[in-house]
């Protein structure tokens, strides 16, 4: 007899209400050689700069080099900017290289990433910034190109109260810390005209940001406030290490407790409840 | 009508009241007494003068402890059928606010009065001490009590004793501390005792501090052990805790006077908080305050971090404009605070009470998920729970169909945590008029019956459900049908291959020899030409009858038994590279429709094996397993696994064949209520991880025939 089997789910049973990055009807097609040579080509030049910098900068700090710096190197101008970037990239590649519709987040992430910094180049156009842009957007767009399928931005959109609130402080705290860094690199001369890490802290900042206010509107990129907390902990600790404004730093610090607890809380209730 | 309702309810609620301080007196008393008490201290500060002091800042708290702890206090006490650990901490509160209220009145005395008399110096030894019993309990007695009584253990009972010795030895030993009062003028206490108070207060130092830390992890272990409701009143207090936390952690950052004004509302909150949690059984009527809050908050702060926000890039763009800032950020701030809220709201809603706000997304969700590629027909009750927990954060959902005239559990889901378990309602499954089933739902832990709005929906969910479920109930009726026509057909197939083979077979049989012998006898050879066309003829309708009862039933498993039929099947496929493993159990007591599935599936597989997958080993297991939750009762499990190429599916041609094998398979375990299982590059023989396992599971006790018994 086919039992009409009565299995009993004790266990949180499948969201329902969970909006999925990748609906039932996308199909899972192994690409062409072509296509996943194109990825392969695109991607890696998109991560080449990016690795060499993570590579480089850890070097320096690690072993000393510009000390005075150690702060941007560990933040905006180092580790966490090359986080946000390889972040972005790596999940598009994989996501290319299999056939399968990238997440929402990763585009998001790397949307951000770009259109931030080209509006902050825009803005603060000194130590070649423009021309660093470029150098970013243009592979970011072949990739794009080369992906077989692109991830799904029209998304439904549901304001979450957890979130929500992190995210405008965040806002709150570094949209006045990029416009005054942006400031700081309009006015800079020499080394630091040269060397912009005031535009890259405003570009980073930013885009934790709008990492912050993309996870409390969209279901579907929730996990992105993960980057605010991991971003904020970070730049709070390291100016607390390294000798940036005390006040500044804890505050940073404490926005990434919050951001942390929030995620924690969400993770609790479900992600894309 | 208004007022008439007004005018009956009056005297009602007038007598509830009465009725509710009649039943506890003395705490009534001391209640009111405390009140006054800490009302006279601020009409004493007020008459002398006195809010100016600097020590005056201190007394606003325990003016706050010493009104609003007796209230509470009593007020817990009033209730009905309270158990002996919450009596105990409703005392506590009540104690620590009177003598807060006690603290203030003394102090206050003692701060405005003009000359230090006898009185006066007196009232301030007084004051010295009473703040011990007023404060202290808060870290000590009220966390270890909370919410209903000690924690079991040694561990707890001590802490209590030790908290109540220290508390005692440091007022005693702050009572006798030759400290000075500065108010007016400076008073000093009449008694004192240097060396004294420094023992004491060294002594109950080291009792106090341990007690205070244990009392407050007994929170902390409560929290982690209990569930449901306990746990809720648990985590009320801890969220109040936690703000008085935070506002004695900002004094200092705070401006005064607001510093003072927070604390003494932060302190107030906790025994509004203790009192709710104890007095509300279910909490229930808190989720309601608690949305709120959550919304009034989350919206405080996005509003702040948005004006904060436009306000800095308004100031970039125009510098020298602030007052233009500042407008622009109000206004956006402004325009954005009701979809904002609304929006705010939309989600707390979600957060604790799902899709109930909107029945659409439920309905179209549960849609979703029945249309999901490949869900089986079985599978639609448990999505249909799934979605109704999930969707509605409900306690668990339960679907009963009425199967055959019984009423039978096909599927059930339930909240991770579930406290304890409300009643459970049930939503008829109606399909063309007929009840098909239930729907059974229990409510969201804390809640004492679903919702209207909830019912509303599951209603339509039911209607909506009802469809797919009926067809399952006929799914399983044609399958019930379908066995029972397989079963009756191989039991008529066993009876007509006995009765041809023992009845006419032998019939013809016999005269076939007899026709021989007549042959052999005669003389005449016109007799012996026609004997022996006749018994040509004989022996075709012997071979004729054999090939029919061959066709019925494999004779094998009549002639010699099921296991060695199938050891002689995995004989035939035996070759010099083939090499062939059986470990058959012995089965007896099968049914005929189950022997003929085992070994026409057995024979396929073995076919399949030998001619497509390339293998050199092949392994044939038999054997009979008990119950089982996934199979029921006994089962029959019959395996046959190789170390080949695996199943192949890259061309057409391969396609069609491994279909026809294994549709062939499947079929015939299915239509005796069995199941087949296949599965490439699991099998154990297979070294490279490719190989190929063919898996049945055949039920021993299927339906009976409906066609009645054999003969």
């Amino acid at each position: 007899m086919t039992a009409l089997s009565s299995p009993q789910s004790t266990s949180a049973p499948t969201d329902p209400a969970a909006v999925p990055e990748n609906t039932v009807d996308d199909e899972h097609r192994v690409p062409g050689g072509w296509r996943r040579a194109a990825v392969a080509v695109t991607g890696a030049i998109a991560c080449l700069l990016p690795a060499v910098f993570t590579v480089n900068i850890a070097r320096m700090l690690i072993t000393g080099v510009e000390s005075e710096h150690r702060f941007h190197q560990a933040t905006g101008q180092g580790l966490l900017l090359t986080a946000l970037w390889l972040g972005a990239l790596v999940p598009l590649v994989r996501a290319g290289w299999a056939g399968r519709r990238p997440p929402l987040a990763a585009g998001l992430l790397h949307l951000a990433f770009v259109l931030i910094g080209a509006g902050c180049a825009a803005v603060a156009p000194g130590g070649g910034a423009p021309i660093l842009m470029a150098v970013i957007a243009v592979p970011g767009a072949l990739l794009w190109a080369a992906l077989p399928q692109r991830p799904r931005l029209r998304t439904p959109v549901q304001i979450d109260p957890v979130l929500a609130p992190v995210a405008l402080l965040a806002a709150a705290v570094f949209t006045p810390y990029a416009i005054d860094q942006i400031g700081l690199q309009d006015a800079a001369t020499g080394y630091h005209a040269q060397n912009p890490h005031f535009f890259d802290m405003a570009w980073m900042t930013l885009t934790l940001t709008a990492a912050a206010l993309l996870a409390s509107a969209l279901p579907a990129a929730r996990r992105m406030v993960l980057w605010l907390a991991l971003g904020a902990l970070v730049t709070g600790a390291a100016g607390v290490a390294f000798g940036e404004s005390t006040t500044w730093s804890l505050l940073v610090l404490c926005l990434g407790l919050a951001a942390g607890a929030s995620a924690a809380v969400r993770h609790r209730v479900g992600w894309t409840r | 009508m208004d007022t008439a309702v007004v005018r009956t309810a009056s005297p009602v609620r007038a007598t509830a009241v009465s009725a509710a301080l009649l039943r506890s007196p003395v705490s009534a008393g001391l209640a009111v007494l405390a009140s006054m008490a800490a009302l006279g201290a601020a009409a004493v500060l007020t008459a002398g003068d006195g809010w100016s002091l600097e020590p005056v800042r201190q007394l606003v708290v325990d003016l706050a402890v010493g009104l609003t702890y007796p209230v509470i206090g009593a007020v817990v006490l009033s209730a009905r059928s309270l158990d002996r650990g919450t009596r105990g901490l409703a005392w506590v509160l009540l104690g620590s606010g009177l003598a807060a209220a006690l603290t203030a009145l003394t102090a206050a005395a003692a701060l405005v009065a003009a000359e230090a008399t006898p009185g006066v110096r007196v009232l301030a030894q007084l004051q010295s001490w009473l703040w011990v019993p007023g404060f202290l309990t808060l870290l000590t007695l009220v966390p270890l009590l909370y919410p209903d009584g000690l924690l079991r253990g040694r561990l707890w009972r001590a802490t209590t004793a030790a908290s109540v010795v220290g508390m005692t030895l440091l007022a005693a030993g702050v009572a006798l501390y030759p400290e000075a009062l500065a108010g007016r003028v400076t008073v000093t206490k009449p008694v004192t005792w240097l060396a004294g108070a420094q023992v004491l207060a060294v002594a109950a130092s080291l009792l106090l501090v341990p007690a205070c830390l244990l009392s407050v992890g007994s929170l902390f272990v409560r929290l982690r052990s209990s569930e449901g409701l306990r746990r809720r009143q648990v985590v009320v207090l801890l969220v109040a805790a936690a703000v008085l936390l935070v506002v004695t952690a900002l004094q200092g950052v705070i401006p005064a006077p607001i510093d003072t004004v927070a604390q003494a509302v932060a302190v107030a909150l906790l025994p509004v908080a203790i009192g709710v949690a104890v007095t509300r059984h279910r909490l229930y009527d808190l989720d309601v305050a608690v949305c709120r809050a959550l919304v009034a908050a989350s919206l405080a702060v996005c509003l702040s971090g948005l004006y904060l926000t436009v306000f800095a890039i308004a100031r970039a763009v125009a510098p020298d404009r602030s007052a233009l800032s500042t407008a622009l950020a109000a206004g956006v701030t402004g325009v954005l605070v009701q979809p904002l809220a609304r929006r705010l709201s939309a989600g707390v809603d979600r957060l604790f009470y799902g899709d109930r706000a909107d029945p659409y997304a439920v309905s179209a969700r549960l849609a979703s998920r029945l249309a999901e590629r490949g869900l089986d027909v079985a599978e639609v009750p448990q999505a249909v729970c799934d979605t109704v927990v999930g969707a509605l954060r409900l306690g668990s959902a339960e679907i009963r169909l009425d199967v055959d005239g019984t009423e039978q559990k096909v599927a059930s889901a339930q909240a991770p945590s579930t406290g304890r378990a409300g009643p459970s309602e049930p939503f008829p499954l109606r399909h063309r008029g007929e009840v098909i089933g239930r729907l059974a739902v229990r409510a969201r832990p804390g809640e004492p019956a679903l919702d209207p709005r909830d019912a509303e929906i599951l209603a339509t969910v039911a209607d909506q459900a009802a469809p797919a479920l009926a067809a399952l109930r006929l799914h399983q009726q044609l399958q019930h049908s379908r066995e029972s026509l397989v079963l009756a057909r191989e039991e008529e197939r066993l009876r007509l291959r006995r009765d041809l083979h023992d009845g006419i077979g032998a019939t013809l049989a016999g005269l076939r020899l007899q026709v021989e012998s007549a042959q052999a006898l005669t003389g005449d050879p016109r007799v012996a030409t026609l004997l022996g066309a006749a018994g040509g003829g004989v022996s075709h309708a012997v071979d004729e009858v054999r090939s029919i009862t061959d066709s019925l039933r494999p004779p094998a498993i009549d002639d010699i038994g099921l296991g060695p039929a199938m050891a002689l099947l995995a004989e035939r496929v035996r070759t010099p590279d083939l090499a062939v493993t059986t470990r058959i159990d012995e089965v007896t007591g099968l049914g005929p429709a189950v022997e003929v599935a085992v070994y026409r599936i057995a024979s396929e597989a073995l076919a399949n094996t030998a001619r497509h997958s390339g293998c050199t080993r092949v392994t044939m297991r038999l054997r009979i397993e008990g119950r089982t939750p996934e199979h029921g009762g006994s089962h029959v499990v019959l395996e046959v696994s190789d170390n080949g190429r695996g199943v192949q599916t890259d061309t057409p041609a391969e396609r069609s064949r491994s279909h026809l094998g294994l549709d062939s398979m499947r079929q015939r375990a299915e239509e005796i209520g069995g199941s087949l299982e296949v599965r490439t590059g699991s099998g154990k023989d297979a070294p490279g991880g490719r190989g190929t396992l063919v898996r049945a599971v055949i039920p021993l006790a299927p339906a009976r025939s409906t066609l009645g018994e054999t003969q």
